[in-house]
């Protein structure tokens, strides 16, 4: 796709989130519904090249660009890390199967998704065992007090390795909840847990003093009363039991508790991994204003990306690099700004810092997610200037993030429209912006303002907004919103029965009486109305070019004393390249 | 004879660095079905101009000197009495940043209807069958007024903020930033539906905005302001085609045009003065490529240069020397 060396490649790359559910839903298991915010997009950019992903808010841009940065965590798919163009298109063409040795093995080396899963894997592994083991130490030494403690109450007799050992038993089965790590309800479990332990351990007690050696008194004190064994273990004994049980259980609790809170912030073994892929990829955050800490100086903010990455040694080399980030980013000279808050700095100024923060660790590929968007219009060129700057001093790659388009114009190397979790066309830059193929991208270049009184344009306003991500339309997930949709676009019944309700007005109402789908590519109606045919074929004739969904209208054949409306049935379109360089995803190409 | 008309206005803020003249000596003027756009960068005082002939400034704001004349009345001297039968029936604005403008524990119904009830003092049903029929006309279906404002996207809330100012059929709205933070593509529906509300109402509309593109599609005369003062009006093509001051210039040279060269472009160097301590002579004059000695001695006043298009700029007064 392009001539130079790729740097970063995606492939089938998907974000899901998944919906939030109650905690009765999750307790019964219901299948999650999921957010797809990103659904599978391919995308290469080569080295030093600035990619810009366009398009309107929600449709998955900014969750690519954490994606890529495992801010967030990718559901599947893969980010290849400086592969080469031939290892690409290799992997590409291995789709089919026949190659499947060397796709896993390129994933294995390079693909970052295909490593935090292994990395996540070990994460959750010894995270697994090291609770296991805290669970068993810890129940051993609970119930191990716990019948050492009765053992001096009664001043038995009985051998303590004895004691031991049933501590060990009784223990461990009390504390077994704590070992398995629930990702959904870890708090409720220990809770509920804690009662399940006193009960099981004032049975298990009661079994192992039984078994101990005085089982006659104990038999004869349960015979006597119901209360029996109360008696048998005196007042003051049984309390003192009742409460190193409990704080056996509390302390189990608590230091488990602790521990996987621990265990969360450090994120175990990944934290070295992600360390090192830090500080090679990083990010531009969009609003100057809200993504600097208010009680951190511009030294705070700028050198804490190398204390947290373990990257230097010592405060001066600290000092030292930060000033160069501060002056790299175009504050001069770096020591006037270095202890100043961040409202003591102009927007353009902050929005410098928040770039600084991302040079100092000398990345080779930054996100910038739409830097300059809450910039004044009189500033934002500064701020473009200077990005491109840093490209030709560092050869850094970006992937530009915008809802822009104007402002991709003048900036991309080549531009990608996203539209609800995929890329629906991408070319280089001038092609696309002068030559725009895919109906949303012509409809995005037609609204951008332009700057002239004079150039009055034909504007394509698209109606509604975007669907909701959750729910995607099947088909070309566009359809709905498209003004040139057509058959096989991905119409359902359902909605050409809303096509219906809104061109049935006044008389025509009646024809929608009995009118059903029957099955997404079909509409039926028992009985029909008189006349109904008519009407639709009325329709279907006059009004398909206004309301596209009638165009999907394959056959409209009476069946069984009603009528039958099937519907021609569609596909999702796939990404094809229709021009050098330019891809689109659409049915009319 | 205008429909309103700002002459010389000036409002200060008290803070406790002292005072700030957010707006220093600012006149315009709006004829009936006329469009105007005030356009100037973050801080410039639109909103505070908006607010003033609204009579709405915050607490530790006033209106120091000036009128505002509507319709041979003087807003600024008006009682609060008074000044709340002008606002919702004859003047009324549609609030910066639509997604915090609503109250989001009323159903947009109630709040749409409030200002009905208050200013007509009409019972519920009429006012709701009113909330039916603006619903209708921003292009929500009227079934909705029953929802919460978390129920609508962005878009949607800014159509119920439009319904909300036209409530009781004014004759100006003041729109203030109704674009900003939309996408694109919501942008342009909105700008659509105002452009078709001002035809079919015949309203005169003042449109705050630092987007000087969106401006050019939509309004006949614009107003740049800088640092609180008025630095160029004019028709819009007047400012547009033939700029006189070179702020104006700078800041229409700094949008990207999609349609033209590929170029990155312009931008203004330096930041914003202070309020507090603006500069002398000409504000602009530290930022101003073309400044000389005379720019930082002495406020350039603003001058007609003929059919209504006045810039304060010495450029177009005085030879330039040095």
């Amino acid at each position: 796709m392009t001539e130079r060396e790729p740097y970063l490649a995606l492939r089938d790359f998907q974000v899901w989130f998944s919906k939030r559910r109650g905690f009765v839903a999750a307790l019964r298991r219901s299948e999650p519904g999921f957010v797809r915010a990103v659904d599978g997009i391919d995308l290469t950019i080569g080295k030093g090249e600035i990619y810009c992903l366009v398009g309107e808010s929600g449709c998955g841009k900014t969750t690519t660009g954490k994606g890529i940065l495992q801010l967030v965590e990718p559901t599947g798919g893969d980010v290849f890390l400086s592969p080469t163009a031939e290892e690409i298109s290799r992997f590409d063409a291995a789709k089919s199967g026949d190659d499947a040795g060397f796709r896993e093995d390129l994933r294995k080396r390079k693909s970052l998704t295909y490593q935090a899963k292994t990395q996540r894997s070990a994460r959750d592994w010894i995270a697994n065992l090291l609770f296991g083991l805290a669970g068993v130490v810890l129940a051993i030494l609970a119930g191990t007090g716990m019948l050492l403690g009765l053992h001096a109450i009664h001043q038995d007799s009985l051998d303590l390795l004895g004691y031991v050992a049933a501590g060990v038993v009784l223990g461990l089965v009390g504390t077994l909840p704590w070992t398995k790590m629930s990702r959904h309800l870890p708090h409720a479990l220990s809770l509920a847990s804690i009662p399940a332990t006193v009960i099981i351990q004032i049975a298990l007690t009661a079994a192992a003093l039984a078994a101990a050696g005085r089982p006659a008194d104990l038999g004869a004190a349960l015979s006597t009363s119901p209360g029996g064994y109360l008696n048998y273990l005196d007042e003051n004994t049984l309390f003192v039991a009742l409460l190193e049980i409990l704080l056996a259980a509390l302390a189990t609790w608590v230091a488990t508790g602790l521990f996987a809170g621990y265990w969360d912030r450090r994120r175990g073994v990944e934290a070295d991994w992600l360390r090192k892929l830090r500080t090679r990829l990083q990010i531009v955050f969009q609003d100057p204003y809200e993504s600097l800490n208010p009680r951190h100086t511009v030294y705070d903010i700028v050198s804490e990306p190398l204390l947290v990455n373990r990257v230097t040694r010592g405060r001066a080399e600290t000092a030292a690099r930060v000033e160069r980030a501060v002056s790299e980013a175009g504050l001069r000279p770096p020591r006037d700004y270095l202890l100043r808050y961040p409202h003591e700095l102009s927007g353009g100024q902050r929005q410098r810092v928040g770039i600084a923060g991302a040079l100092v660790l000398e990345p080779e590929f930054v996100v910038a997610d739409e830097p300059v968007s809450m910039l004044d219009v009189s500033i934002r060129t500064e701020i473009v200037e200077l990005l491109l700057q840093l490209r030709e001093k560092r050869g850094l790659t970006y992937l530009f993030i915008t809802h822009d388009l104007s402002l991709a114009y003048v900036l991309a190397d080549r531009v990608g429209v996203m539209y609800l979790g995929k890329i629906v066309e991408e070319g280089p830059t001038e092609e696309l912006i002068a030559n725009p193929r895919h109906p949303y991208t012509k409809a995005l270049i037609s609204v951008v303002p332009i700057p002239d009184p004079d150039i009055r344009h034909e504007r394509m306003i698209l109606k509604g907004e975007r669907p909701d991500p959750s729910n995607i339309p099947p088909g070309c997930r566009f359809h709905p919103r498209c003004p040139a949709a057509f058959e096989k676009c991905g119409w359902t019944s359902e909605e050409l029965l809303d096509t219906l309700r809104e061109l049935a007005v006044g008389d025509d109402a009646r024809f929608l009486l009995g009118a059903a789908p029957h099955g997404p590519g079909a509409l039926a109606w028992r009985p029909a109305p008189d006349g109904l045919e008519a009407w639709l074929r009325g329709l279907v004739t006059e009004k398909a070019e206004s309301h596209r969904a009638l165009k999907a209208v394959q056959s409209i054949q009476p069946e069984g004393g009603g009528l039958m409306v099937v519907l021609h049935p569609f596909e999702e379109p796939t990404l094809k390249t229709v021009a050098p360089g330019v891809i689109v995803s659409c049915h009319l190409y | 004879m205008p429909l309103l008309e700002v002459k010389d206005l000036q409002v200060a803020f008290t803070t406790s660095e002292g005072d700030v003249h957010a707006v220093d000596g600012v006149s315009f003027s709006l004829g009936e079905g006329e469009s105007l756009g005030l356009a100037g960068e973050s801080g410039c005082g639109k909103t505070t101009a908006a607010l003033s002939i609204m009579r709405l400034l915050p607490k530790n704001g006033r209106i120091v000197s000036g009128s505002i004349n509507y319709q041979g009345y003087d807003l600024t001297k008006l009682r609060d009495a008074q000044m709340r039968t002008i606002r919702w029936q004859h003047i009324s604005i549609i609030f910066q940043g639509a997604m915090n403008a609503l109250n989001p524990v009323r159903r947009i119904g109630a709040q749409i209807a409030e200002p009905i009830k208050l200013h007509e003092g009409v019972d519920d049903e009429v006012a709701n069958k009113r909330v039916g029929e603006l619903l209708e006309l921003v292009g929500i279906h009227k079934d909705r007024a029953a929802d919460y404002p978390h129920e609508f996207s962005g878009g949607m809330r800014q159509r119920v903020m439009i319904a909300m100012a036209l409530a009781c059929n004014p004759k100006v709205v003041i729109a203030d930033e109704p674009v900003t933070a939309l996408d694109v593509m919501i942008q342009a529906q909105i700008l659509e539906l105002l452009e078709r509300l001002k035809r079919e109402l015949g309203l005169s509309m003042i449109l705050i905005s630092h987007d000087l593109s969106v401006m050019a599609e939509t309004c006949d005369s614009m107003a740049i302001m800088y640092a609180g003062k008025m630095v160029e009006t004019g028709s819009v093509r007047d400012v547009y085609k033939n700029a006189k001051h070179p702020y104006t210039k700078d800041l229409i040279a700094a949008f990207p045009d999609i349609k033209g060269a590929r170029v990155l472009p312009a931008y203004i160097p330096g930041d914003i003065p202070s309020l507090v301590h603006p500069p002398q002579g000409c504000r602009f004059h530290p930022r101003c490529k073309f400044a000389w000695s005379l720019c930082e001695q002495e406020e350039p006043a603003l001058v007609d240069l003929g059919g209504g298009h006045c810039a304060a700029c010495h450029l177009n007064t005085t030879e330039r020397r040095e």
